[in-house]
């Protein structure tokens, strides 16, 4: 029986309205099938590795979000590590990123280019020049911006 | 007279004056108390698990960044006009920042890859990451605080570094020889201490404690520096560590492991040596090897370090 926190995750990946939903989801599913993504306290991981340790832990692996009230995903930065590589591009200016990482939208001014054009509403992975990811944006072509749905400056703003 | 008119100098409780001119002689504490006052350097640590040294350190210096090398690999004094850790460099767990004798402590345990490593009281996390560093993730790291509040931090801080080779358990270190029955390579004992040798940092410490807390947190020391030795496999190495310049802390600590355990202490090639007596107590001479750091010595927090062998592992 699938659990009530993979519908949720489930839910938060549809809503990334992703060319590669249906990849990314029988990813998830895989790792779930094979126990590699897991829920211990709040958190799901994805494991990337066993050990005896495991049973006792409270972290171990990519920490992909935690779950909320009314059982709502909320992703965690390092996310983006694992469906990155299903996502396209946007690769933005430095001062960009870096306002991107204040919780900041990115305007369509500072994006230097796109690993694919993208569709209206799709979520992209936020880049620097270099190839650095910083998070993930929605595309809204009519207001010509990225809208900030997670970003990397969260290690901050939650004072870890 | 002295130590009271430095002690109301400087803010600080008499006693702690009195210990500190015992370990540095009066201009020696004066030197102490000023570069505490005065603050020490910044260093980061770059974190070769999230990208090439030569790039990071670039970025930074591209940034304005003025980056110089010090005796521990990967590890820089920093000087900048903005702190780094609101650089994308540190969002993305490519730099930590740690202070350069916190660094030498994880670097001195000697990890390998592949090995089993015990991290004691590991929150916040700035050792566990390095030494997930320095074992390229590959073995285990079992990292254990009893605060779950700071768990947290280290869990974040384990995210952010790209760690993938730890598991943290929220416990009392104490507890663990009861709980785990195999034994690990290498133990790494950053033992929770009065935080002296932060003063220049978290200015509190210099009126929250009292003379009876150095005897206080000696007693848990021991009995955490007895719960790592006991999990430690024969010959495998034990690296004790804390933020304090306070003997009982430290020699002490190490005085009663010689005692108790079969083990050597391995000398160390940075910082001053361990005392041999303090306020009338004497230490035995082999705790001259472990380490001393000071800040207007070193440009360091005040930080005590010791490695262990052990020579005999213990029946559990």
């Amino acid at each position: 029986m699938t659990p009530s926190w993979f519908k949720s995750l489930k839910r938060w990946v549809e809503n990334l309205n992703s060319e590669y939903e249906d990849e990314i989801m029988k990813f998830m599913k895989w790792c779930l099938d094979s126990e590699i993504l897991i829920k211990k306290e709040n958190l799901i991981l994805l494991l990337t590795s066993r050990s005896s340790f495991l049973n006792r832990s409270v972290f171990s692996g990519i920490p992909l979000g935690e779950i909320g009230s009314r059982e709502r995903f909320i992703p965690h930065p390092e996310i983006s590590s694992v469906i990155g590589p299903f996502l396209k591009k946007a690769y933005s200016s430095e001062k960009g990123a870096v306002l991107f990482t204040y919780g900041r939208d990115l305007f369509i001014e500072s994006v230097l280019g796109y690993s694919e054009m993208p569709r209206d509403e799709e979520c992209l992975l936020i880049c620097d020049a270099y190839g650095r990811d910083f998070g993930i944006g929605r595309y809204k072509r009519g207001e010509r911006i990225i809208v900030n749905l997670l970003d990397r400056g969260l290690y901050l703003r939650k004072g870890y | 007279m002295l130590p009271k008119t430095l002690a109301r100098k400087y803010g600080l409780r008499e006693f702690m004056v009195k210990r500190y001119i015992e370990i540095f002689g009066v201009k020696g504490t004066k030197e102490f108390l000023d570069k505490v006052e005065r603050g020490i350097s910044s260093y980061v640590r770059v974190n070769t698990i999230r990208g090439r040294e030569e790039e990071i350190t670039y970025r930074l210096m591209e940034k304005g960044f003025d980056l110089k090398d010090t005796f521990v690999p990967h590890v820089y004094s920093i000087k900048g006009d903005f702190s780094p850790s609101s650089s994308l460099e540190y969002l993305r767990g490519e730099i930590f920042l740690q202070d350069l004798s916190s660094a030498y402590a994880s670097f001195s345990l000697g990890v390998k890859e592949g090995e089993r490593v015990l991290d004691m009281c590991s929150a916040p996390g700035a050792k566990t990451t390095h030494i997930a560093q320095l074992m390229r993730n590959k073995g285990e790291i079992l990292a254990v605080d009893s605060s779950k509040t700071r768990v947290l931090s280290l869990i974040y801080n384990l995210a952010r570094c790209g760690v993938r080779n730890c598991y943290v358990w929220i416990e009392d270190s104490r507890k663990l020889p009861s709980m785990i029955k195999s034994k690990f390579d290498r133990v790494l004992l950053d033992a929770p201490c009065t935080g002296e040798g932060v003063i220049s940092k978290d200015r509190s410490r210099k009126l929250s404690r009292v003379e009876k807390d150095y005897s206080i947190m000696s007693s848990i020391q021991k009995e955490l520096i007895s719960s790592g030795l006991s999990l430690l496999k024969e010959g495998g190495i034990l690296v004790y560590s804390t933020c304090s310049i306070s003997p009982e802390e430290n020699e002490e600590v190490i005085s009663y492991a010689l005692e108790k355990f079969q083990v050597e202490i391995i000398p160390l090639e940075f910082g001053e040596r361990g005392l041999k007596s303090f306020m009338g107590r004497k230490y035995p001479r082999e705790v001259t090897k472990c380490r001393r750091f000071y800040p207007h010595v070193h440009d360091t927090y005040g930080f005590f370090l010791a490695k262990l062998r052990l020579v005999k592992e213990v029946k559990t």
